[in-house]
């Protein structure tokens, strides 16, 4: 376990280091964000306000500070990008909340209708492997012309739209566990000594655990990625149309701000997730 | 065995066929797709422009087709490119195991999965341009850090096996056990994923083209989707062409190379 934190913690500096190199180390970011026709005197005040001229290790400290302090503001509204950040999360639950109310129902649809009989899983996974290929853009506008057409809420559309591919990597994970636990050797001898129906379901959401840890890292991929694409075809403004319109402008505070506390939310997560293993699977307890 | 033949033949010619529809799908350019024709602005599709025309008269299936053909050459190059350096970075990771140091660089190729890879990938296509190049390194980076756990899983499952204990036992050198032992049972689990992760990058190259990463008026099939957006309700050709192009093209090279590795 103090490996593990110990481990933890240097990820946490190289993610931010690797961000800061990133964005502030290797292009020079001050010609790209004013653009072709700039003057000299407009890349050297962009250069200043993006302490371009500083030593880089002064640079990293620097801007490590102000986002850790919530000083860090953004390039082109200059308001402090913590502040900013908070206010489009807001926005952006309601969409995330709908995605994953639509990822637990699809996928327990998606598993009841595989559980139930084998011709229908077939359709069920023929159907399945098709729409997981489909990109996110495609079934975010068709859903976007349903809402406008028929008067749905967009925030619904942009929900269902995020959960279409994690409900279906969940749907499939849990059938694929259920069907591996359903032939392991202690279900089997499990069944053979008679256990009863709760013993056995318990026994079922210990083989469960990694399927929730792999549809938590999917989520956290998804929504960043298709948070951001999403809302820019919507048109909500969140958290993921402003880290888009970030990334195009190149607001580097902002996408320097935001890829800091998304390594620290990963990181979180994972520890989150072995938590939730420790809880649900004791078999995993001695791992750490 | 005649039987066997003919079943193995029909199953090769199955997965031919996949092959076959994607290549199809890459060569549907009936007409330039750059040629502007002001007379025949936003035609439905008719015998001459098969998927309609766009604002400027532009055949719409030429320029998805090309812009599908753009996408395939891009991800290839990029998945190869994450490929060999993720063959370097474990290559260097088992060096730095046998001297013990492998934390030293394991440590820093876990904080490159901590920052998301759709942010790094779009930061990058923003600084680099949207050049060819630019977008290949920046989908490069969106499949190395899962690549190269993947590989090192994969390398470090080989090593756990027997019979590399027993080469290991009997004192065969240390390139001669990872070439011609751990090298032919990694391999092909190797290429199985990076095939399918190719599909994967296809889609993103769509993505990063859909949110602006092109450089007009070279046809991108993300660029054509978005553009599209709008009409869908009075120009539908517009959106159906370039989505269902795309859409069908991964269905088939997704189905194709899933069904070439799981022949392997």
């Amino acid at each position: 376990m103090f490996t593990y934190a110990v481990k933890s913690v240097f990820v946490i500096i190289f993610g931010v280091m690797f961000s800061f190199m990133l964005f502030y180390v290797l292009p020079d970011p001050a010609y790209r964000v004013a653009g072709g026709f700039a003057d000299k005197a407009t890349v050297l005040s962009i250069r200043k306000k993006l302490h371009l001229n500083e030593p880089i290790t002064k640079r990293f400290v620097t801007l490590t500070t102000d986002t850790v302090m919530g000083r860090l503001e953004s390039f082109y509204t200059n308001q402090p990008v913590m502040i900013l950040a908070m206010v489009k999360l807001k926005v952006s639950f309601t969409v995330i909340g709908f995605g994953l109310i639509f990822i637990f129902v699809l996928g327990g649809l998606l598993v009841a209708g595989q559980v139930i009989s084998r011709r229908l899983k077939k359709w069920v996974e023929m159907l399945s492997n098709t729409v997981a290929v489909v990109p996110v853009f495609i079934s975010a506008i068709l859903l976007l012309f349903a809402s406008t057409k028929w008067g749905l809420s967009k925030n619904a559309c942009a929900g269902l739209a995020l959960a279409i591919f994690p409900s279906i990597l969940l749907s499939s994970n849990v059938v694929l566990r259920i069907e591996e636990a359903k032939q392991a050797p202690h279900t089997l001898v499990a069944r053979a000594f008679g256990l009863g129906k709760i013993v056995m379901f318990r026994r079922m959401i210990h083989e469960l655990a990694p399927s929730f840890v792999i549809l938590s890292n999917a989520l956290i991929f998804f929504l960043i990625a298709g948070l951001a694409v999403v809302e820019e075809i919507f048109g909500i403004p969140g958290i993921g149309h402003w880290f888009l319109l970030s990334a195009l402008r190149l607001d580097l505070p902002v996408l320097f701000a935001v890829s800091v506390l998304l390594s620290l939310g990963v990181v979180a997560l994972d520890i989150f997730n072995k938590i939730i293993v420790w809880l649900l699977d004791p078999r995993q307890r001695n791992a750490y | 065995m005649h039987i066997d033949i003919r079943i193995n033949m029909a199953a090769y010619l199955r997965t031919l066929a996949w092959f076959m529809v994607g290549v199809i799908l890459c060569f549907l350019v009936l007409n330039d797709p750059m040629k502007i024709n002001p007379n025949m602005v936003l035609r439905p599709p008719s015998l001459t422009f098969p998927g309609g025309t766009d604002r400027l008269g532009r055949d719409v299936l030429a320029r998805a087709s090309a812009g599908f053909r753009a996408s395939l050459a891009v991800a290839g190059t990029a998945e190869v490119i994450s490929l060999g350096a993720s063959l370097v970075a474990n290559l260097l990771l088992l060096l730095m195991a046998k001297v013990r140091l492998k934390a030293l660089f394991s440590v820093p190729l876990l904080a490159l999965r901590t920052v998301p890879p759709f942010l790094t990938g779009l930061a990058l296509a923003a600084l680099l341009g949207a050049t060819k190049w630019g977008l290949i390194f920046a989908l490069a980076m969106i499949s190395f850090p899962f690549e190269v756990a993947v590989v090192e899983e994969e390398i470090n499952a080989s090593i756990r096996m027997p019979h590399i204990e027993g080469a290991k036992a009997i004192g065969l050198p240390y390139y001669m056990i990872l070439l011609r032992h751990v090298g032919t049972i990694a391999a092909p689990r190797i290429m199985r994923y990076a095939l399918l992760d190719f599909v994967g990058l296809v889609a993103f190259e769509a993505l990063l083209g859909f949110v602006g990463m092109t450089r007009p008026p070279a046809p991108s099939i993300g660029a054509e989707i978005y553009n599209a957006g709008p009409y869908i309700a009075t120009y539908p050709w517009l959106f159906l062409v370039p989505a269902l192009l795309l859409a069908v093209g991964l269905i088939v090279f997704n189905a194709g190379l899933t069904r070439l590795v799981n022949r392997r």
